[in-house]
């Protein structure tokens, strides 16, 4: 069985101080369908699927955050509670951990959940997955820059 | 009191000025001559509208001159009553600024009132014109203001007055009176000054040229009236005009005429120029860059919206709104397919109640995909009331809002209407070009339907060469959806409430901060 996962990352400021920072991380459950997708777009685009988004493990998405400057921020987790491998890794890293909050364990996404996704300041999600398709391009839709929307990530070795 | 042009007025204002003062003239004498020499002929004083009769002296004397109709009155303080009338002469003037202000106005018919403090201005009733329709009001104040202004130097009291009157409606009108306030310069009053609006250059052009003709042309017949009537009163002292200042008038004269015939040549080219550009500067009054907001929320998503078509402050929901150099930020309803009225062959993607598939992304990508169909095969796209694709659709956007019109609209929903439906079906088809089937009857004129399921069309994909026209149109489809979201104050096509699509942001801000604003980085 494979897992992944659409981590979500967000940052939400108020205009007058103090800050209030939010942050989600989504992850649910795909099967070999999703799998030999996900293997073609690797082969296609060079992405790291193992180590990458489909274990969103905390290295991968501080990878992702860090250079964005959002580890400090709150991570927003959704996900469908099938994957408890990926919940339980970024609850105990010490960096991503205290700043995690699981939205949910729906099967699906509503409406008001890719709302929220679409509205991230940063999204991380798996290629995979066509809701986060359909996520990152409304954020295209809405001018979201490439570096807050993150799916094709390739893992550097160094 | 029946009133006169304001060059007329400031012309009978400094003859009186000077009737007052004391100075020995012949005023009668001087504008009997002035009205002959308009005629072309000396005699036949009677018998026109402004019969003449004077005594030989002003000194302390009462000249009489009565008019029998549209006469004008000017009184003094010193030396009692002095009626002054000349018909030919002051038509004269009124046709000067009939025809200065009409470079100003189109389609003007010229209205003279009498205001309270005896300073006769010149306003105008009916503006044909659509632009200027909704500054009716001002434009014939500004109008008012120029006519007066453009003679400046002749009469202080007039110029006051057209002060006053532009403040008055200035403090109607604040957001007219920032403007004015911007691109008036001291105490210039600019009768088109409206068009001068930002970085405008094309109504400052406009402007520019208008004001140039109608306050030159005023300031030079008015000038060069002043002058001869000065030179007159100085010289003559009740005697006759010499041969060399009988010239000088007619020069005079011939120099006014002249000038109307200019300026009644040029004020067609002027409104024809001023026409073309109406949209221009329309749009340049009435632009305005939003952001595009949602949950609270900030995106980095700005469109232009036309804020006289849709407040902006009543009305949370606007449209994009092309201009310029950039596209209309809109989905193209016209992806190839033939008109509606259109008598070949059509044909329609009719997509039912079969069941939608997948979750969320696959049931959007469904919606998009048949799209892409559509345009691939020139179909009309149409949905029925109750299908997946319209309860995709209202699961995030296009919620019906209630109408309280719409409790009528239930009640008469068995006479065929679709009560509050109706509008969504409207926004649908303007929006998107669906056509949602209600009635059989609309499929009739189609020569083939096609119907494909929500599967089938999330397997189907256009060709490799159009993937970036389908991108495209994808993100111009889904902005569209995203301005439409759903607020959770509608229903959706089966009467349910609609779900708020902010529900889990507010749950994340429910701790009193819901109602903020937050930053996006990009």
């Amino acid at each position: 069985m494979f897992s992944s996962a659409a981590l979500y990352a967000a940052r939400s400021s108020i205009l007058t101080s103090p800050i209030h920072q939010i942050h989600t991380v989504h992850a649910r459950y795909l099967d070999g369908n999703a799998v030999w997708r996900l293997e073609r777009l690797a082969s296609a685009t060079g992405m790291t699927i193992e180590g990458g988004v489909m274990q969103m493990g905390p290295a991968y998405v501080k990878g992702i955050l860090k250079p964005l400057n959002m580890l400090d921020h709150p991570i927003i987790l959704i996900t469908d509670g099938q994957l408890a491998a990926v919940e339980r890794g970024l609850l105990n890293d010490e960096i991503l951990g205290p700043k995690l909050m699981v939205l949910s364990d729906k099967d699906a996404l509503d409406g008001a959940d890719v709302a929220l996704a679409v509205l991230a300041d940063v999204f991380i999600g798996n290629p995979a997955s066509v809701t986060s398709g359909f996520i990152a391009r409304s954020r295209m839709a809405l001018g979201y820059s490439d570096k807050s929307t993150q799916l094709f990530r390739t893992l550097n070795p160094q | 009191m029946s009133s006169i042009g304001s060059n007329g007025n400031k012309l009978l204002h400094h003859i009186e000025k000077r009737v007052s003062s004391g100075k020995s003239c012949n005023i009668s004498e001087l504008l009997n001559l002035l009205e002959k020499k308009v005629n072309g002929s000396d005699n036949d004083d009677r018998g026109r509208e402004g019969r003449l009769s004077s005594s030989k002296s002003c000194g302390g004397t009462s000249i009489n001159a009565t008019a029998q109709s549209n006469a004008a009155q000017v009184r003094t303080s010193s030396s009692g009553s002095v009626r002054t009338s000349s018909g030919r002469v002051r038509r004269l003037l009124l046709e000067q600024d009939a025809s200065m202000s009409s470079s100003i106005a189109t389609s003007t018919k010229p209205v003279f009132t009498n205001n309270n403090n005896n300073i006769q201005s010149l306003s105008y009733n009916h503006i044909d014109d659509d632009y200027s329709r909704s500054y009716n009001s001002s434009l014939a104040t500004h109008i008012t203001a120029q006519t007066t202004t453009g003679n400046s130097g002749l009469s202080p009291r007039s110029r006051t007055h057209s002060n006053a009157s532009t403040r008055s409606i200035m403090e109607e009108d604040e957001s007219l009176a920032s403007i004015e306030d911007n691109n008036n310069d001291g105490n210039s009053l600019d009768g088109n000054s409206f068009f001068s609006i930002g970085n405008s250059s094309l109504p400052s052009r406009i402007s520019h040229i208008t004001n140039t003709s109608t306050s030159t042309a005023g300031t030079t017949l008015s000038l060069v009236l002043a002058t001869i009537i000065q030179s007159n009163f100085n010289n003559c002292k009740c005697q006759k005009l010499s041969s060399k200042q009988l010239l000088g008038l007619l020069m005079a004269i011939c120099l006014i005429l002249n000038t109307i015939y200019n300026m009644t040549s040029s004020t067609s080219s002027l409104l024809t120029m001023r026409d073309t550009n109406i949209a221009e500067v329309e749009q340049q009054l009435v632009r305005e860059e939003r952001v595009f907001s949602m949950c609270n929320r900030l995106t980095p998503y700005q469109y232009a919206v036309n804020p006289t078509l849709q407040s902006a402050e009543t009305n949370e929901i606007l449209e994009p709104f092309g201009y310029g150099d950039k596209p209309i930020d809109k989905f193209n309803t016209n992806w190839g397919q033939p008109s509606l009225t259109s008598s070949s062959q059509k044909k329609i993607l009719l997509l039912r109640n079969d069941g939608k598939f997948g979750h969320i992304g696959n049931q959007f990508n469904s919606i998009l995909h048949a799209f892409d169909y559509a345009k691939d095969f020139h179909t009309h796209i149409g949905i029925f009331g109750h299908s997946w694709f319209m309860d995709v659709i209202q699961s995030m956007f296009y919620e019906t809002l209630p109408i309280y019109s719409d409790i009528e609209d239930d009640e008469e929903e068995v006479g065929g209407s679709n009560g509050k439906f109706d509008k969504l079906d409207q926004e649908l088809y303007q929006d998107f070009g669906i056509i949602v089937i209600r009635n059989q009857t609309q499929l009739q004129s189609y020569s083939e339907i096609i119907y494909k399921t929500a599967e089938e069309l999330y397997f189907y994909h256009s060709s490799k060469e159009s993937w970036r026209i389908d991108m495209y149109n994808h993100i111009l489809i889904l902005r569209q959806l995203y301005m439409r979201y759903n607020r959770g104050l509608g229903v959706i096509h089966n009467g349910l409430q609609s779900q708020n699509v902010c529900d889990v942001l507010n749950l994340f801000f429910e701790d009193g901060v819901a109602g903020a604003k937050y930053s996006v980085s990009k």
